[in-house]
């Protein structure tokens, strides 16, 4: 008789669920450069992005930004916060609590975004993440492990949502 | 995984075979574990094939597709790139 | 005529890219609305094929000064990552999708959201198809919704982002999408 594999979904682990990390303010402002090199390496085409004269025309009356362009763009770091010995970030900011478990296998399984409304030009980002739902499964192997979800929300400088990000994490 | 090259010969060979060996994901990315990284094609006929597979009947059955006369299969340990030490 | 996601599949890979169905910027001047009424279940909307080669790749982790090696350094994708090559982002689905659905509800639809699992991994020089197909569609408060079965396949039909996704288009003659966007109850 083979025993119950014992749950993954401790006490402690499901204490985070609604967990938010801190408050982030991204570096600047949504910006013409970071536009063109975003919606060129996207790439997008719409003119919306870069030909006032045909924006103005279209119900958004402006110049917008791809739907999700903030999510990428609230990642950018101020230079006290880069490595010039690595050549990246080494300061994580809004990062959520780290899960307890010695499950150690991380896996990426998939993402989730709603989208309210575009920023414009010059508008400055929010951002915070929370873990929406920490669930735990079992594997075709009987051996259970740990389904995470951690949403991020981000918001313009008059506290409007602009979009969400739903990314579903497991730990096995 | 591990890595494993292959030294074979072909005596006939050209671009055109080499090409229908190896040209097209399908070809050198067999299934989702088994992908021939690198191959060489030498003027004398030789042919040296890199493969990383799970395991090396894998890389053998790949092989045996291509119709080059296998002289034999090692397992890699170390591999040096352009000044960098990889181990395997 | 759109060449149906079947059909694509049989193409020789190098011939796919030449059936992608996405607008340039002068078709985006002149792009007729798609309506709720227009909509049928089953259907198939435009596809976006693309060979993403290294120098896509190297744009986009510059773009979103993203520096993890595997998306640009070769020998150390395959020998530290034992990977097949560098590798497409994962994350750029997620600017891929949007804005997709955008264009095909552009200028007066909404694209609300979307979902998707990551499965196989995509190597640079592999086809990238962007599809989509109409699953149900439903009338609310004025608004014509739109569900969508979603998925980005490469030359072999290899799913590696099967999702969902809604979008929300004006009905003909009826009143003007929300701006910004305020999801139904």
């Amino acid at each position: 008789m083979s025993r119950q594999a014992e749950s993954v979904l401790t006490p402690e682990i499901k204490a985070l669920i609604g967990e938010k990390g801190e408050m982030v303010e991204g570096w600047g402002v949504v910006d013409e450069e970071y536009l063109r090199r975003f919606v060129q390496a996207l790439p997008d085409w719409d003119p919306t992005y870069w030909d006032a004269e045909f924006a103005r025309k279209t119900r958004f009356k402006a110049r917008t930004v791809p739907p999700v362009m903030v999510t990428y763009m609230a990642g950018r770091r101020p230079l006290e916060e880069w490595s010039p010995v690595e050549g990246r970030p080494e300061v994580e900011r809004g990062s959520l609590p780290r899960i307890p478990t010695k499950l150690d296998r991380h896996l990426h399984g998939g993402d989730a975004v709603e989208v309210f409304q575009y920023p414009k030009l010059g508008d400055s980002v929010c951002y915070q993440r929370r873990y929406a739902d920490i669930q735990e499964r079992v594997g075709g192997d009987g051996k259970p492990f740990l389904v995470i979800i951690a949403e991020t929300t981000y918001w313009n400088q008059k506290n409007e949502v602009l979009c969400k990000v739903r990314s579903t994490y497991i730990n096995r | 995984m591990a890595r494993f090259l292959a030294i074979c010969s072909q005596p006939e060979m050209n671009e055109s075979k080499f090409k229908e060996a190896l040209g097209g994901f399908k070809k050198w990315r067999p299934d989702r574990w088994t992908f021939v990284t690198k191959a060489y094609a030498c003027a004398d006929g030789k042919i040296v094939a890199e493969c990383e597979a799970r395991e090396k009947a894998h890389f053998e059955q790949w092989l045996m597709g291509t119709g080059w006369k296998v002289e034999g299969i090692h397992d890699v340990t170390h591999i040096h790139e352009a000044g960098q030490i990889w181990k395997m | 005529m759109a060449l149906p996601l079947a059909e694509l599949l049989k193409l020789d890979p190098d011939k796919m890219p030449a059936h992608s169905e996405r607008p340039t910027p002068d078709e985006f001047r002149h792009k007729k609305q798609v309506y709720y009424e227009d909509v049928q279940i089953g259907q198939e909307i435009p596809k976006y094929i693309q060979r993403f080669n290294t120098v896509h790749l190297f744009n986009w982790c510059a773009a979103i000064e993203n520096p993890h090696r595997i998306h640009y350094d070769h020998p150390y994708a395959i020998n530290y990552d034992k990977l097949p090559g560098v590798l497409f982002h994962g994350t750029w689905r997620m600017a891929i999708i949007p804005s997709w659905l955008k264009d095909w509800t552009f200028p007066g639809g909404w694209f609300w959201k979307a979902d998707w699992q990551v499965r196989a991994m995509v190597v640079a020089n592999e086809i990238t198809i962007v599809w989509g197909k109409v699953t149900n569609k439903y009338a609310k408060d004025g608004l014509g919704f739109v569900d969508l079965e979603i998925g980005i396949k490469n030359q072999d039909g290899i799913e590696g982002c099967p999702g969902n996704a809604t979008v929300v288009l004006p009905l003909k003659g009826g009143k003007p999408i929300p701006y910004p966007f305020v999801p139904p109850n």
